[in-house]
């Protein structure tokens, strides 16, 4: 289900302006380059913008370098508006929650109107999957296991007995979307951050220790109630042996043939030859979706040009999926789509990233902040987002529904750590 | 204390003026090392397309081929390399007849040469013609002298046997 195109990208344009004329309110912007995040960002823009110079698909290119630009500018400057105004960020943070739980409940409400348009059928490897009002299974959930350590830190430090409700609410709505989309990678995304959130939310030990024993026991629940969709059954010649006593033998009973399309062949679609499965066994629980395949043959291709890649944004272009079980138009992998775009050097501008990101993540941990609970919450959307990124080719890409939030988190979370350290509110 | 030497002394000026020029040296050297990089990796490709091509022949009549592949961008055609391998050899045509894509399926794995996404840098240009001189030669009905285009603009749903026989398994 497609959610308005053109106007999500002059909503996009329409964030920015105001983020700007936030933190020039607040003033001090070439300062901002002085902050780690600020900088290797600004040179990871001018490296996608350099890129038009050997990219293979000028037009995308540009088209990609300017709505990613002004995603993180409006993320940079909506951080920078809450330079020492704590407040502010956790206005923010809530205002993320509140549009991700907005989209988990609408695709509950798609899923009780129009089931069909809510559910992606059953194959022969996986049961059905909710997708929402998602593209497919992984998008909205992606959404959902991001935005997790946002609703738990809300539920925490919620002051009212309303929003706390609202907080527990949008953690339901995920949870039902992460589970019930059998997204693995949301589901440990989500771990990840709620744990950064419940073993340092409370200066209690015991505390933290049950609630990061909470989360884990949600973990297996979701892991159970995800094996309960079946695959699809694949008819199969059935017969029936005659019974000990008979004498007479019964009939063999055959299903119809089944309908073989072009791509099931012998030979196959051969746009889809690689790592093609030799049974139709169920997918485990541990099994690779043939990520792992598309990964190999992404950095294969991506060798071809290792230190500056193929230019920014055209990581659908390059990439062909020739993999049976591999169902993208991209590798998934947010590092290897880079490397596939940027080559080694995009790689290291967004290592450097992580870095400065955990860096701060760690300094407002330790640090006595005035919104250590807001940092915190970002710092968990800035881990899950990391551990998405590991299955998901998305923090480069401005229409991706989660880009947004980890950027603002991030950029967040290094205001934070930088400018909230003398109680400033 | 020393005093700095005064032609090392910079004004807040010089010192953004030394930080751009700095910055577009890094720029250019980029922007060169990008499109070397990329000229390089073109030239790669072209190569092992050119060695596939001299596998099968530059007139692609040498032997039948086996199957065709129309696609959205490209149309391609498959020969046989062995008794098991009825699509060892596949090259991959633009509208122009410019050789695009090669794939190779001899031995274990398959190896991809493709210029699929920047097809105006392949140098190799065979020919429409010559394309349909291949696929007349082994289904001439299906491709009679009027056709005049390569079939492409259609989803690949994988190929299409030309040899005897097969019809039945690949109706179309």
């Amino acid at each position: 289900m497609a959610l308005g195109s053109p106007a999500r990208w002059a909503f996009l344009l329409a964030v920015a302006v105001v983020a700007i004329a936030l933190a020039a309110k607040r003033g001090a912007l070439r300062d901002a380059l002085r902050e780690p995040v600020y900088l290797v960002a600004a040179g990871l823009l001018g490296l996608m913008t350099l890129s038009l110079a050997w990219t293979v698909d000028v037009p995308v290119t540009l088209e990609r370098t300017a709505s990613f630009g002004t995603l993180v500018v409006a993320a940079a400057a909506l951080a920078w508006a809450a330079r020492g105004v704590p407040r502010f960020a956790e206005r923010v943070l809530l205002g993320l929650l509140l549009g991700a739980a907005a989209v988990a409940a609408a695709g509950l409400f798609v899923l009780l109107i129009s089931p069909d348009d809510a559910l992606q059928g059953a194959t022969t490897q996986s049961g059905f999957r909710y997708r929402g009002v998602g593209e497919n299974p992984n998008t909205i959930s992606m959404l959902a296991g991001i935005a997790t350590p946002l609703g738990l830190w809300a539920a925490i430090e919620a002051r009212s007995a309303l929003n706390r409700g609202l907080a527990v609410t949008s953690l339901a709505l995920f949870y039902f979307t992460i589970v019930l989309s059998g997204s693995r990678g949301a589901l440990l995304a989500s771990v990840a951050g709620a744990t950064v959130v419940t073993v340092t939310s409370a200066p209690v030990l015991r505390v933290r220790l049950a609630r990061t024993a909470a989360v884990a026991a949600l973990l297996v629940v979701a892991v159970g109630i995800g094996r309960l969709p079946q695959p699809e059954q694949v008819s199969a010649p059935v017969t029936t042996s005659p019974g000990p006593t008979s004498t007479t033998p019964e009939p063999t009973v055959e299903t119809p043939p089944v309908v073989v399309p072009p791509s099931e062949r012998p030979g196959g679609a051969l746009a889809d030859e690689a790592g093609r499965p030799t049974s139709l066994a169920r997918r485990g629980l541990l099994d690779s979706s043939g990520r792992i395949l598309a990964w190999r043959m992404a950095i294969a291709q991506a060798n071809k040009r290792p230190a500056l890649g193929y230019g920014f944004g055209t990581e659908d272009a390059v990439f062909v999926d020739r993999i049976y079980t591999f169902q993208s138009r991209r590798p998934e992998n947010s590092l290897i789509g880079i490397y596939l775009q940027l080559g080694l050097a995009g790689v290291a501008l967004l290592l450097a990233i992580a870095a400065a990101g955990l860096t701060s993540a760690v300094r407002a941990a330790r640090g006595e902040l005035a919104g250590r609970g807001v940092a915190l919450a970002a710092a968990g959307v800035v881990v899950a987002g990391g551990v998405m990124a590991l299955v998901q080719s998305y923090v480069y890409a401005a229409g991706n529904i989660a880009t947004l939030t980890v950027w603002t988190c991030l950029f967040l979370l290094t205001v934070a750590a930088a400018s909230w350290s003398r109680r400033s509110e | 204390m020393r005093r700095r030497p005064r032609l090392l002394v910079m004004t807040a000026h010089g010192r953004i003026a030394l930080l751009l020029a700095g910055l577009l040296l890094v720029a250019v050297g980029l922007a060169l090392l990008g499109r070397w990089e990329g000229d390089r990796a073109v030239r790669g490709e072209l190569r092992e397309m050119r060695r596939v091509l001299d596998l099968v022949g530059p007139t692609l009549t040498a032997r039948a081929p086996s199957a065709y592949r129309p696609a959205e961008t490209f149309a391609c055609l498959a020969y046989r390399t062995s008794k098991e391998e009825p699509y060892g050899l596949e090259l991959c045509f633009d509208a122009e007849g410019r050789l695009v894509e090669t794939i190779d399926r001899r031995g274990s794995g398959i190896r991809v040469s493709s210029l699929r996404e920047e097809p105006e840098t392949s140098g190799i240009r065979v020919g429409v013609d010559t394309v349909l001189s291949a696929l007349r030669s082994a289904a001439p009905q299906r491709f009679p002298a009027t056709v005049r285009a390569l079939p492409i603009g259609v989803p690949d749903l994988g190929p299409i046997t030309l040899e005897p026989g097969d019809a039945a398994a690949n109706p179309g």
